[in-house]
């Protein structure tokens, strides 16, 4: 039987409560906390000009083809209008080092969002890793890439379009790189030091994330969350994380929901 | 599996011996999207080279090329005008039936209203290609224009004309058996991340060599290219051979180019230097740009 401790921690003038069990479940009741991502088509931050990385943006750009091709055909009106689901699954031969889950979930999320209307009406998200033991031809990707788009009505989701085991060499999402040798255009995350007293206050009342896997970890956001990008708020979570002992290469599975309720929590399972 | 580069001190960029490149004000576009794991490549050698030629002499302004069937055909070699003609008398069957080829898929629109006209041809977006079919499809709401194509995440290849010369794109064996699909392929995917401003050159992520002459190239690169990486290891080292691309050794501040060994002093901050390949022909407006006039190069 599992025993949760309740803590609190200081957000600024806000305290907040906190219950763990030490190990592999933790509930913030607070407004989940975002990270902002710069936007992606923008060429410029703070004036400094930047440039995204080619190399996933080609990616994107074949996800969003793969996506919109096909609902072009079949006489879909883009950008698709509704709330969605997407289920992701990654078989390859490369390592988890190379592909870090989170990211590679938010690269694939950015490609359909030229196909949803806004990456907000995403509001479920999964993620899950397979290691291929047989290395492919040295001509052909080593990944293996299926993803699915489902409509959510009410609690009822339907598939709208899948792109079912692509051979697609897969990038996970990257930091622009700035034309600014000084890096002073790097914006400032408020969310550091939020986080940081919810930190403190688990690892002082002895949570701890053991090393090793395979971990399945999932993540619900409720409250007003439905205005909230879910790998934005998933960001600052799975980094807290981090600085538990979680090791993003232990991680094989991310499960990320969000709902809309009257209390704001953020729910947190390791399994 | 690595490929080495013999003597590759020879081709280094030796900033005392003038401009080794050559800077050249016009270029033409081709999406980024017809050279990928998840893009068939074109039906034939001709389609490939007649596509590119149509892309080269597309005019953005008024949305046509300009150029008739006959001039293909002359241009590429396929056919030559017999002594005393007017016009040619017929047109070989591989430029027919690229021409349409690329108008079938929705490359390109026929824009001459009638049989009778002399061939006219518009552009048109890339089409998106369904797997699960083996099909074409042409994107809704997309101009073929670089506003519309870079707000839409249709990212495209800015290539001087100089660099696909018609010569190169000739029909004819021995320009084939030198300018194979393969080369023309990596050769168009190099200028895709050729950014002057940030790189100095190729970005070095995509491909660099490292100190004991090995080229270290980028798995994603040849995945894209349909390719291994010796095989695309092969048609670097001939670039390089052949003076297309030369290494330049650069300075870079934060993973940012900062100028080129030996033509300025290091940079105060900390900084890396890296062996950088440039493409013997660039784009003169990229090298105008007011992010250039920061940087120190030959």
């Amino acid at each position: 039987m599992t025993i949760m401790q309740t803590v609190s921690a200081n957000l600024g003038n806000r305290k907040i409560k906190i219950q763990h069990d030490g190990a592999s479940q933790i509930t913030v009741f607070d407004e989940p906390l975002e990270e902002q991502y710069e936007h992606t088509k923008r060429r410029v931050i703070n004036e400094v000009p930047l440039l995204q990385n080619i190399p996933m943006m080609d990616f994107q750009a074949k996800i969003a083809m793969l996506f919109r091709g096909s609902l072009t055909l079949k006489g879909e009106q883009l950008p698709l209008q509704g709330n969605f689901e997407v289920d992701i699954k990654l078989e390859t031969s490369r390592s988890l080092d190379e592909l870090p889950l989170l990211l590679v979930m938010k690269s694939v999320v950015d490609g359909l969002n030229a196909v949803v209307r806004d990456d907000k009406t995403i509001c479920a998200c999964s993620i899950e890793y397979k290691n291929r033991k047989t290395k492919p031809p040295l001509t052909k990707s080593p990944d293996v890439l299926s993803v699915a788009l489902f409509k959510r009505t009410g609690k009822q989701r339907k598939l709208v379009q899948a792109a079912d085991d692509v051979p697609i060499y897969v990038v996970p999402k990257k930091e622009p790189l700035f034309l600014d040798y000084e890096n002073d255009a790097l914006w400032s995350f408020y969310v550091h030091d939020e986080l940081d007293s919810i930190y403190d206050a688990l690892r002082t009342s002895g949570m701890s994330i053991a090393g090793g896997g395979p971990i399945k970890l999932t993540m619900n956001f409720e409250g007003g969350v439905m205005g909230k990008d879910l790998d934005n708020m998933a960001r600052v979570y799975f980094r807290l994380l981090e600085k538990l002992g979680l090791q993003s290469r232990d991680v094989h599975r991310i499960d990320l929901a969000k709902v809309q309720a009257g209390k704001d929590c953020i729910r947190i399972t390791l399994n | 599996m690595a490929v080495q580069i013999q003597n590759w001190s020879k081709f280094l960029v030796q900033n005392n011996a003038g401009s080794q490149f050559d800077i050249q004000p016009q270029w033409f576009m081709v999406q980024r999207k017809i050279i990928s794991e998840v893009y068939p490549d074109f039906p034939d050698p001709d389609t490939f080279r007649i596509y590119l030629y149509l892309c080269k002499h597309f005019d953005h302004y008024t949305k046509r090329c300009k150029r008739s069937k006959e001039k293909i055909c002359i241009d590429l070699n396929y056919t030559k005008k017999q002594p005393g003609a007017l016009r040619l008398m017929n047109y070989p069957q591989e430029v027919n039936s690229a021409l349409a080829w690329l108008e079938n898929n929705q490359f390109i629109r026929r824009t001459n209203k009638n049989n009778h006209q002399p061939f006219q041809c518009e552009i048109l977006t890339a089409p998106d290609f369904v797997p699960s079919i083996n099909a074409f499809v042409r994107p809704v709401n997309v101009e073929y224009d670089w506003y519309s194509l870079k707000d839409n995440n249709h990212g495209y290849i800015m290539a001087p004309n100089k660099a696909f010369g018609d010569a190169i794109l000739k029909k004819s064996s021995s320009v084939r058996k030198t300018w194979t699909d393969r080369k023309l392929k990596t050769w168009l995917s190099l200028y895709a991340h050729t950014w002057l401003e940030y790189f100095g050159g190729v970005d070095p992520d995509i491909v660099t060599i490292d100190s004991n002459g090995t080229l270290v190239i980028s798995e994603w690169f040849c995945c894209n290219l349909k390719s291994s990486k010796t095989q695309v290891g092969d048609v670097i080292v001939w670039l390089i051979s052949r003076g297309l691309l030369k290494p330049v050794e650069c300075y870079f501040v934060h993973d940012v180019y900062y100028g080129d060994v030996g033509c300025c002093n290091p940079p105060t901050q900390t900084y890396d230097i890296k062996i950088v390949l440039r493409p013997y022909y660039l784009i003169q407006h990229k090298l105008e740009s007011d992010e250039m006039k920061l940087k120190w190069a030959g």
